[in-house]
């Protein structure tokens, strides 16, 4: 490669990361400032570091609630929606009536404009009487969230060789072996990465949490940092310091399944 | 094997992560503490009247203890709350009592068929009855049913640092418009923003200063629902909403209320027009200097078009309450309202919590001695209005509401005239 060559993959290699770390910083460095700081002195180093605003925000809410709601409600909807992507995408390598059909409904959900269902699913979960519960925080996500999880799960099982379920099949395994057995564990991978994804969109998401919940035992960390900034007033200090306990989770996992995330998006292709 | 046992761990640990979320089933009905009754608004326990009510409800279960309780839930956001509201609403399951926004072109909510009439509660106690504005009460009753009790109506009012003005050389605040662009000129020189403005959301501060320039021109029907908006009233008010514009700070296009206040609370820009609550910021953030903000009625054109001293407010809110079938449960609901709109608590509210109700406030001189600097100056100026306007964007559709930060960053910005902004704005309110 050229220096030209090699210039140019620097330069856009240090765009990017700028692009991405940059707001990150800022928002790590501005839960350290004070109120009167932030403005005069956006851009700048604190002058003077207040460590306690995290204190702060912490006794001011139960952030620590919020993260058991968050990650109980992104961890239920995962986990059925994975094992439910699982399922259909075994189900849809078979060819019967109406599977392009079923294909298509599954995934039909992307095209929805699903703020538009707000009503009819508060409808919904009241009637099943979850409203206000994590569970029902958590169902509303399983149904949101579905297609991004089983697109992901079914291009991965689609690049299994046909050849390993004939072999199975000729060795005597059932439909439902072949699936517990040969399918669900050779698309693990891709179900990691699709349970990533899920988690971290679940866990990010604010409009269903704020309106499905109305308790400190049923509302998120997306919710609870809300509570810093109110229609009256803002303590961009504590909402900053709050945000950053509240990406933590998500920020880790991504560090530490980055390798296992880029593994598991790559291998499909290399089948 | 090992497999296994991480998996069955993981499993134990998620069922027990999930069991200990459920506790958040709702609790509600008549329990050993009596009739329960929740309320939903946006009264949270950080801001000074989300802490006095609390202790309203303390007291009130206190007293009640046995027969009644309230339960408060606060929700920060206000667009989130009304989304709430009306989604209860339309599930069927209004909450006990809530805050919301009237809107006399959306009476949706009215019309459910699913609030409480308060009309026969008062009607058989007159005094109570006599504690509220017949106008509110007029306003709020469709088809003869009274669908809430007026919860606030706050003025909105200039609040200006007058360190600031002084260091510009102004010593008086503004009598008329151009007399206040002059003014904003100089502190502008001095290295400050004039005034704060915003133009996302609802664009609130410089709707604000709209609603007061429309009517200081074209007097207090000069919006009013049915006028023709593209109108030289509404021209002259864009035309110095635009001046305005560039008299505030570098984030009012595209900026949101709470980057707006913060630049006036930081000293950033010299004045804003808001509400009462902003009191409760001035108090906590500048604390001994907060008396430094002194507040003001909005300049006129002197024009004889209406008369100096009145007020735009913010629209009536309202508590609205669920129609009961449980007799007990809606005695609850009566028991409270009266309670937290008696004289006590109305006081307590304007004194401690920064936030005048729409009801009767008779304050002694110990309380006005108790009120914060600004408090005694909106109570003084709110009981001298001679009229009191609802601001402009509280009463247009919701068309024309979702239109108004683009057509506001596009006047700023200098993409359409004046002119151009009042067609604008008749087209999408007619819509």
């Amino acid at each position: 490669m050229t220096i030209a060559g090699k210039s140019f993959r620097w330069a856009v290699l240090g765009i990017f990361t700028a692009i991405t770390l940059l707001p990150l910083l800022w928002l790590v460095m501005s839960s350290f400032k004070t109120q009167a700081d932030i403005f005069a002195n956006p851009f700048g180093l604190p002058s003077e570091w207040r460590f306690d605003n995290y204190g702060a925000a912490l006794a001011a809410h139960p952030l620590h609630l919020y993260l058991r709601n968050s990650l109980g409600a992104a961890l239920l909807a995962t986990v059925l929606i994975v094992v439910a992507s699982l399922m259909a995408s075994y189900a849809l390598l078979h060819r019967f009536r109406l599977s392009r059909a079923t294909f298509g409904f599954l995934l039909f959900g992307i095209l929805l404009p699903v703020n538009a269902l707000m009503t009819p699913i508060f409808f919904i979960v009241n009637m099943m009487g979850v409203y206000n519960t994590v569970v029902g925080l958590g169902l509303v996500y399983a149904g949101l969230f579905f297609p991004l999880g089983f697109l992901i799960v079914k291009t991965y099982m689609d690049t299994t060789p046909a050849e390993i379920f004939e072999a199975a099949r000729i060795d005597g395994a059932g439909f439902h072996s072949i699936f517990l057995r040969i399918a669900a564990p050779l698309t693990s991978p891709g179900a990691i990465t699709a349970a990533i994804f899920l988690m971290i969109t679940a866990f990010n998401e604010l409009l269903f949490a704020a309106v499905l919940t109305k308790d400190t035992d049923a509302q998120t960390v997306q919710v609870g940092v809300r509570y810093f900034l109110t229609t009256y007033s803002a303590n961009y200090p504590l909402a900053f310091a709050a945000t950053v306990i509240g990406i933590a989770p998500t920020v880790v996992i991504y560090i530490i399944l980055s390798d296992r995330i880029v593994a598991a998006m790559t291998a499909g292709s290399l089948k | 094997m090992k497999r296994k046992i991480l998996a069955a761990a993981g499993l134990t640990a998620a069922v027990a992560l999930l069991a200990g979320c459920n506790s958040a089933v709702p609790s509600g009905g008549s329990g050993g503490s009596g009739t329960e009754i929740e309320i939903l608004s946006n009264f949270t326990s950080d801001v000074s009247r989300g802490k006095v009510l609390d202790d309203l409800i303390a007291q009130f279960n206190e007293e009640n203890a046995g027969k009644y309780t309230v339960v408060s839930k606060a929700q920060p956001d206000w667009p989130t709350l009304q989304q709430q509201i009306r989604s209860s609403i339309s599930a069927g399951d209004a909450p006990d009592v809530f805050l919301y926004n009237y809107n006399p072109t959306d009476l949706s909510r009215e019309e459910s068929g699913q609030l409480m009439d308060w009309s026969s509660h008062l009607d058989d106690d007159p005094e109570w009855k006599a504690r509220f504005k017949q106008d509110n009460l007029d306003a709020l009753t469709i088809d003869g049913q009274l669908a809430g009790i007026p919860g606030d109506q706050s003025p909105t009012l200039f609040y200006y640092n007058t360190e600031l003005f002084e260091q510009a050389g102004i010593t008086e605040f503004p009598a008329t418009w151009d007399e206040y662009l002059a003014a904003g000129q100089k502190i502008k020189d001095s290295g400050v923003a004039a005034i704060s403005l915003m133009t996302a959301d609802d664009s609130w501060h410089t709707m604000n200063a709209f609603s007061y320039l429309a009517t200081a021109e074209g007097g207090p029907e000069a919006y009013a629902p049915g006028t023709d908006l593209d109108s030289p009233a509404i021209t002259k008010a864009a035309d110095y909403t635009k001046r305005l514009l560039a008299l505030s700070t570098p984030d009012a296009v595209g900026g949101n209320y709470a980057a707006s206040s913060s630049n006036f609370l930081n000293g950033q820009s010299a004045s804003i027009i808001d509400g009462p609550w902003l009191i409760s910021s001035i108090q906590s953030t500048l604390g001994d200097d907060a008396c430094k903000i002194a507040v003001a009625a909005a300049p006129t054109f002197d024009n004889g078009a209406i008369e100096p001293g009145y007020t735009v407010t913010d629209s009536l809110n309202v508590w609205g309450a669920a129609k009961q079938s449980d007799e007990e449960k809606e005695e609850a609901v009566v028991a409270w309202m009266k309670f937290f709109t008696s004289n006590e608590s109305a006081v307590r509210m304007a004194v401690e919590g920064e936030y005048p109700m729409a009801v009767q406030t008779e304050l002694s001189d110990a309380d006005k001695e108790n009120a914060s600097c600004q408090m005694a100056q909106v109570i003084e100026l709110a009981n001298a209005a001679p009229a009191s306007i609802v601001q402009m964007a509280r009463g247009i559709t919701t068309d024309a509401q979702a239109q108004l930060p683009s057509l506001l960053e596009s006047l700023a910005l200098g993409q359409t005239t004046p002119e151009q902004f009042a067609t604008s704005l008749q087209t999408a309110n007619s819509q």
